[in-house]
């Protein structure tokens, strides 16, 4: 944890300096949950093709993590987290200038292997004896990780299937796990966006998560002082929630706020 | 002494064949784990590949139902070079994602190539196209030929790979080939974690030789440890340190029978020691896209501490087998030198080491029958040492014992290998001489010469000589051999009669 600080405050004194030279202003540092890796790259080109004199850094990490780091004094200027709480959290800490705000739902899904006969099995596929392990982001730092727990408890399968879990810290990890090594993962929509078309079928490769078993992934933005005075930050927040930024989320497997 | 030999040899025999035996029975259980091992190589290679064609057949698939690449890739056959360059540039941006999804996943090359086996679109290297492949990638060129899918091990322009080549056809048009390709790396990585094995690639030389991009391969293959013409692609399973360990403590010493076993182009195992721990080195080879062993092998070291319990197991079971065995001819040498002690004993006078009365007639019955049936000669003499009681008197019976040992001693070194020489009781000898008795009588006289300047040991300071008389009687065909040695006694009698220090005849 004291490294993960380090490395953010290190990559923080460095790169602004550096970015500022280029453009007007100070670049945004942005803090993302893990599961934005893929659709913040999308977002940010196109942020980029409307305010070509903005610029944002992106610093991604676990949403815990990135809370630890902020409350020990890491500067930053938004933060976009994986649920509330931890947005919450740094509000109450008093790291935060504005509460936190929604931005974007989540949902999970079960990514299977390609020849599991999940059409047949649905859900119950997670009681099949050939599966050898579930992949799991990390439950103490990852909101999906939590979600995806409860919703184990809440359909019944968390007894029987416990020692198949495995945590898992990244979604390139949980992904490939299920490709390549016939495990399966709980992991959120958005992570379809990184397979190829052919493992994105619904219902051969994928299902959804009802949403009842587990309580909503809202996640929730904030902004730090700092982060209200910087042009790019105020500017990306609000690309963030405009039509176009949540048409691009909603492409990449998220539900809109609006 | 020959007791000894033959039981040493018996000893030497028994040991080595049990040993051997038992040596070759922890050699063929090693060389199960061995074999195992192999197996399990191949086994986990064959996965790997199987796993490979899974996503290579996927995606392909996929491919097929894409509607705007089939509709890119087949106006590219009909179109000028203008516009195979915008059809190539709308070919890349529609699959870029798609092929970074595809990294991700491990596909390293993807590649389209058209019916005259030259590249339309590498999406690896977009810049380098229309260079013609007939003669570096068999398999473009097989699949244009023939429109069936093929996949395996293939050598290419910058590096080697697991190549999935997949003929496309569009509405009764054949419109070229798609390659999916996999790094050895991503093979290795899935292996490892799949079948927890370790492993690598090694490529033999002369491979590199036919590379065409030979500059942009050479920071990716390093010198292999395993033989000097061979070469193994960097990567992060190498570990330098390790390396160097295994070179040292694995390699080494097996170097000249890994270079003999990679010309075979077989399967092979052997196992080392680095430290306390035992590894088996297994090398498998690889087939290449046309079905062919190439110079390749992919090689694991794995852990397999059961060798050293079998070798364990042999050095005590062949100590265990020494002890026992040397145990064994030990108390059997004991048991026939007690036996052979005890049947000497009971046929050997205990003071003079000649015959006894018991065994001289047992000895001479034979030569009786022997003389029978050969009708040959033979005599018995009856032999008395003079005055004996006066020298026991006057010497002593100590000192008289030791004399009657030389006067026997004396009477064994003078007379034929198959005569016999007895003590017949007190200071009285029986011989059995294989002659007539003439011939008898002269070696009788040849003895009493001898006693004559005999030096007794307990006298040699005295000028004392002892005597001997002589009585012999040859032995005739009707007669027994009690009423012979009766006669050599009336003889001896005479001898005595007349003055002893003299021979008889019967």
């Amino acid at each position: 944890m004291r490294l993960f600080i380090f490395f953010i405050m290190i990559f923080t004194l460095f790169t602004l300096p550096l970015q500022a030279q280029h453009h007007e202003g100070k670049p945004a540092m942005v803090f993302a949950a893990g599961n934005l890796k893929f659709v913040f790259p999308k977002l940010i080109q196109d942020f980029y093709v409307k305010y070509p004199d903005a610029r944002v850094l992106v610093q991604y990490g676990s949403s815990g993590d990135l809370t630890n780091s902020i409350i020990s004094g890491v500067n930053y200027d938004l933060f976009f987290s994986a649920n509330e709480k931890y947005p919450e959290r740094i509000y109450r800490a008093k790291k935060s200038i504005t509460k936190p705000q929604l931005y974007i739902k989540g949902s999970l899904i079960l990514l299977v292997p390609t020849n599991s006969k999940l059409k047949e099995k649905g859900i119950n596929i997670l009681k099949d004896k050939s599966i050898k392990a579930i992949i799991i982001a990390n439950a103490q730092s990852a909101p999906y990780g939590q979600a995806s727990i409860e919703a184990l408890k809440n359909m019944k399968f968390y007894e029987m299937i416990k020692g198949k879990i495995h945590f898992s810290t990244d979604i390139s990890t949980a992904v490939d796990s299920v490709i390549w090594y016939d495990e399966i993962g709980f992991l959120s929509k958005s992570a379809l966006s990184t397979l190829p078309i052919s493992y994105q079928r619904e219902g051969v490769n994928w299902i959804s998560i009802d949403q009842k078993y587990y309580t909503p992934i809202r996640q929730t933005y904030i902004i730090s002082k700092e982060g209200l005075k910087n042009n790019s930050a105020v500017k990306f927040s609000n690309y963030v929630l405009s039509k176009e930024g949540q048409d691009i989320f909603e492409f990449y497997g998220y539900e809109k706020i609006k | 002494m020959k007791t000894k030999i033959i039981l040493a040899i018996i000893f030497i025999s028994l040991f080595s064949l049990l040993g051997l035996l038992f040596h070759n029975e922890v050699n063929r259980q090693i060389q199960n784990l061995q074999k195992a091992q192999l197996t399990y190589l191949e086994n986990s290679y064959t996965q790997g590949l199987d796993r490979f064609d899974m996503i290579a057949n996927n995606v392909f698939a996929m491919l097929k139902k894409d509607e705007e690449f089939v509709r890119i890739f087949s106006k590219v056959s009909s179109a000028n070079d203008a516009q195979r360059s915008k059809l190539r540039e709308e070919l890349h941006r529609h699959l870029e994602d798609e092929y970074e999804r595809l990294y991700r996943l491990g596909v390293r090359q993807f590649h389209f190539i058209l019916p005259d086996n030259k590249t339309f679109l590498r999406m690896h290297k977009p810049e380098k196209y229309d260079d013609d492949l007939t003669n570096i990638r068999y398999g473009f060129t097989y699949v244009n030929h023939i429109k069936q899918p093929v996949s395996g091990f293939e050598e290419g322009y910058t590096a080697h790979g697991f190549r999935h080549v997949f003929p496309l056809t569009h509405e009764g048009v054949y419109l070229g080939c798609i390659d999916i390709s996999f790094s050895s790396t991503r093979l290795q990585d899935y292996i490892e974690k799949a079948t927890k094995i370790h492993t690598h690639f090694i490529i033999n030389k002369n491979i590199f030789e036919l590379i065409a991009w030979k500059s942009m391969i050479q920071d990716k293959y390093n010198t292999s440890i395993e033989s000097d013409d061979y070469m193994y692609a960097m990567s992060h399973h190498m570990v330098h340190e390790k390396l160097q360990k295994s070179e040292e403590t694995l390699i080494k010493p097996n170097k000249e029978f890994i270079n003999t076993a990679l010309k075979e182009a077989e399967p092979f195992t052997f196992y080392a020691f680095r430290g306390d721990e035992t590894y088996i080195v297994a090398f498998y080879p690889i087939i290449n896209i046309k079905g062919d062993k190439v110079s390749a092998y992919i090689v694991s070291y794995t852990k397999e501490q059961e060798i050293q319990s079998f070798l364990f197991k042999e050095k005590i079971v062949l100590s265990i087998l020494f002890i026992l065995l040397l145990s064994i001819v030990i108390f059997k040498y004991h048991s026939i030198v007690n036996r052979e002690k005890l049947e000497y004993d009971l046929h050997h006078d205990e003071l003079t080491d000649v015959f006894n009365r018991k065994q001289f007639f047992n000895l001479a019955e034979e030569t009786l029958n022997k003389s029978i049936s050969l009708e040959s000669e033979f005599s018995i003499v009856m032999v008395n040492v003079d005055w004996f009681q006066k020298v026991n008197e006057t010497y002593g019976y100590k000192c008289g014992d030791k004399m009657l040992e030389e006067i026997a001693t004396l009477l064994s070194e003078n007379i034929a290998k198959n005569d016999i020489v007895a003590r017949y009781g007190g200071e009285e000898f029986i011989l059995l001489i294989t002659t007539n008795e003439y011939s008898t009588h002269t070696l009788m006289q040849n003895i009493q010469i001898k006693m004559l300047e005999h030096q007794f040991n307990c006298t040699k300071y005295l000028d004392i000589s002892l005597t001997l008389s002589f009585g012999i009687a040859q032995f005739h065909q009707s007669a027994t051999l009690d009423a012979t040695i009766l006669r050599a006694y009336d003889a001896l009698y005479k001898a005595k009669k007349n003055g002893r220090d003299c021979i008889s005849f019967a």
